[in-house]
């Protein structure tokens, strides 16, 4: 009986966000890459949602009982909701008036669930340099670190496929991160300016982690856009 | 290479010949003369240059004195119909007396420096005015003591079509007065017809650089065949949040044929997101566009027929406004998740690459199933769409069913970890030519690397 609303896809590397409701009301949101809908882009993890189930299960009846067509554009990435055993999905960009209210109201209830973290990750921009910082109360088991350094607009965080590149510098994790737990992460050089739009270096982490929310896969991949990697003293000139 | 777009390299041993472009100079449209005019001896092409310089009714006057059976047997006219040539000498010097007068009060506001006074004078000439200044020799002559380059060929296009002009011809003289000459190519190579603008060799030769002005005119040269593809919707599958799910893509392009090449020409139309805050599509933006499309594209790709190959071109032709095109493309300001028919501004070249993949009939290959067993029958792919969209077939791996599917590390793929082209990638561009431009004892072409 646990409402499941997801959106994420499209092409690689893909958006991943889930949010899973029960009937009283007590909620998981999970997310292995926040963007390009649900700021901020720089954390990952499971949060405590806490919403009204009945008001989100009449919005997603109404969906079930007229779903999209199907058909759209992969790239775009998509949004679906299952409950009661029935599925419904729809792109992007298509959706009907009652995918629009229910995805209103799902996000309305995934913003205040950020504010909640249970075990999450936030790749910090700290100084010009990163550090991965966990937030919550429950450890978080994370593998296979790995970061890209490429360059964006200062006024606002590009799109991973910007950043993401063919050779990504590895770097190491504990197994698990515990509360209050932080692991620097050493940075490869920045590419060159190669367009004075995009001059800002950012990072994007890419790792494993374990979400252990019954329901959802054991093992989901990460991305974490940093905020802009620019401090007093260096790569202004950048 | 000049210019933000990679393009063919022409073939030294291309010949040089004289213009033939019809329109192209003002002694194409010279009057036949006078002689065949009055005893009706004119063929076709004479009755053309007549018509465009001295109107219909004076092809009324020759048709007159031909035999019904036209213009196939001259000898068979009275040579001797005084009244007629009469008729027609008053008729000539009345057309002359008029190109007199017209080009007197045009030429004079040029005398007096007042260009403004000139073109205003220009727009206002009537139909048949223009026709016989634009065949006015003299009018020309007296015209290039003032006007020269772009502004001759201002004149010219002026008085050669009425109204607005086609939108591909508007392209083409923001182009030339640019000094564009990559924007001219890819114009040339993408409308034939743009060839036989008038005057377009004159203004090639006094706007450009003499290698560039070369290049452009050995296009006007160009023997071509050409055909479109036709618009189809194909379908094609993968795992999306761990369930299959069905997608589609709409292939849409034109192939144009030459001695050497084979262009593949797409025609993306891009118009504004209402919801933008101030225009994105800026030359910055599409600049990025086609030097990512070219980059990713070309160079990579030919075609074989026994010991014969044309090197693949991608062309990837932006318009805007109201010019018929392949694709139309929305572009939205920032850089969100992009498709084949909405892009954002700040998209970079290969996810561009990617998207124009997909209009050449390409499917995406990441989140792949393992097998075509995968892919359920009531999604109807044909079998042609499941080889393209599952790991098995296209990789030729064997691999375990994963909800997460696999990614190819290509173009079409995870294309942030590989641009990489496979030939597959030109397949129904090779499925296209074959079933359109192949000719007569010609093998099937195939697809292959570039060597």
């Amino acid at each position: 009986m646990t409402l499941r609303f997801a959106a994420g896809g499209g092409a690689p590397p893909q958006s991943h966000e889930v949010l899973r409701v029960d009937p009283g009301g007590d909620g998981r949101y999970l997310t292995g890459m926040p963007w390009p809908s649900q700021r901020p882009f720089d954390e990952i993890g499971v949060y405590v949602a806490t919403t009204d189930f009945a008001r989100l299960a009449e919005l997603a009846r109404a969906v079930l009982a007229a779903p999209a067509p199907g058909g759209g554009h992969a790239d775009a990435g998509g949004e679906s909701v299952e409950l009661d055993g029935a599925v419904a999905s729809w792109g992007a960009r298509d959706r009907s008036p009652a995918a629009e209210a229910l995805v209103d109201a799902a996000r309305a209830a995934i913003g205040a669930a950020r504010e909640h973290p249970l075990a999450a990750v936030r790749a910090e921009a700290v100084d010009g340099g990163l550090v991965l910082r966990h937030r919550g109360e429950r450890p978080l088991a994370v593998a296979a670190g790995e970061v890209h350094v490429g360059r964006g607009r200062l006024e606002r965080p590009p799109s991973p496929l910007r950043l993401a590149g063919p050779d990504p510098a590895p770097f190491a994790l504990p197994r698990v991160l515990g509360p209050g737990g932080s692991v620097p992460v050493a940075l490869p050089a920045p590419p060159p300016v190669d367009d004075a739009d995009f001059a800002t270096p950012y990072a994007l982490v890419h790792l494993r982690w374990r979400p252990e929310v019954p329901g959802e896969p054991d093992e989901l991949d990460g991305w974490m856009i940093s905020a802009p990697l620019v401090d007093s003293a260096t790569d202004r000139s950048s | 290479m000049i210019g933000a777009q990679p393009v063919p390299e022409r073939q030294s041993s291309e010949p040089d010949r004289a213009p033939t472009a019809v329109g192209a100079s003002p002694a194409a449209r010279r009057l036949p003369p006078a002689e065949q005019i009055a005893r009706g001896r004119l063929d076709a092409s004479g009755l053309l240059a007549l018509q465009r310089r001295a109107g219909n009714a004076a092809v009324g006057h020759v048709l007159a004195r031909q035999p019904s059976g036209g213009v196939k047997s001259p000898d068979l006219i009275n040579p001797f119909d005084d009244e007629a040539e009469a008729e027609w000498e008053a008729g000539m010097a009345e057309l002359n007396e008029l190109a007199a007068t017209l080009r007197k009060r045009l030429l004079d506001t040029l005398e007096g420096r007042d260009a403004i006074l000139f073109m205003s004078r220009i727009r206002a000439l009537s139909d048949r005015e223009r026709k016989v200044l634009e065949g006015d020799e003299e009018f020309w002559r007296g015209l290039r003591k003032h006007l020269s380059g772009v502004a001759l060929w201002a004149v010219r296009l002026r008085l050669h079509y009425t109204g607005s002009y086609p939108a591909a011809l508007r392209e083409l003289s923001l182009a030339i007065h640019e000094g564009d000459w990559s924007r001219t190519r890819t114009l040339l190579f993408a409308y034939d017809w743009l060839k036989t603008v008038p005057g377009l060799r004159e203004v090639i030769a006094a706007r450009f650089p003499v290698k560039q002005a070369d290049d452009l005119r050995a296009i006007l040269l160009e023997v071509t065949t050409r055909a479109e593809s036709g618009k189809r919707e194909y379908k094609e599958a993968h795992y999306e949040k761990g369930k299959m799910d069905w997608f589609q893509g709409t292939r849409n392009y034109e192939l144009v044929r030459t001695e050497h090449y084979v262009r593949v020409i797409v025609r993306i139309h891009l118009t504004e997101d209402a919801k933008n805050k101030a225009p994105e599509i800026t030359d910055k933006v599409v600049a990025r566009w086609e030097r990512g499309i070219a980059r990713v594209w070309n160079g990579k790709l030919r075609l074989r027929s026994g010991t014969r190959t044309l090197d693949v071109w991608f062309i990837p032709m932006f318009l805007f406004g109201d010019a018929p095109a392949h694709h139309d493309v929305t572009v939205t300001a920032g850089d969100d998740r992009s498709d084949e028919h909405h892009w954002h501004a700040d998209d970079e070249g290969d996810v561009a690459a990617h998207e124009f993949g997909h209009m050449l009939g390409n499917p995406d290959e990441y989140n792949l199933p393992a097998t075509a067993a995968e892919i359920p029958a009531s999604f109807k792919l044909t079998p042609d769409e499941i080889k393209r969209n599952n790991w098995k077939d296209v990789t030729g791996e064997t691999k375990a069913k994963d909800t997460d599917g696999y990614d190819v590390p290509a173009l079409m793929g995870s294309h942030y970890k590989s641009t990489r082209l496979h030939l597959r990638y030109a397949a129904d561009i090779a499925a296209t030519f074959n079933a359109t431009l192949k000719r007569a004892g010609e093998a099937d072409w195939v697809a292959e690397e570039q060597k």
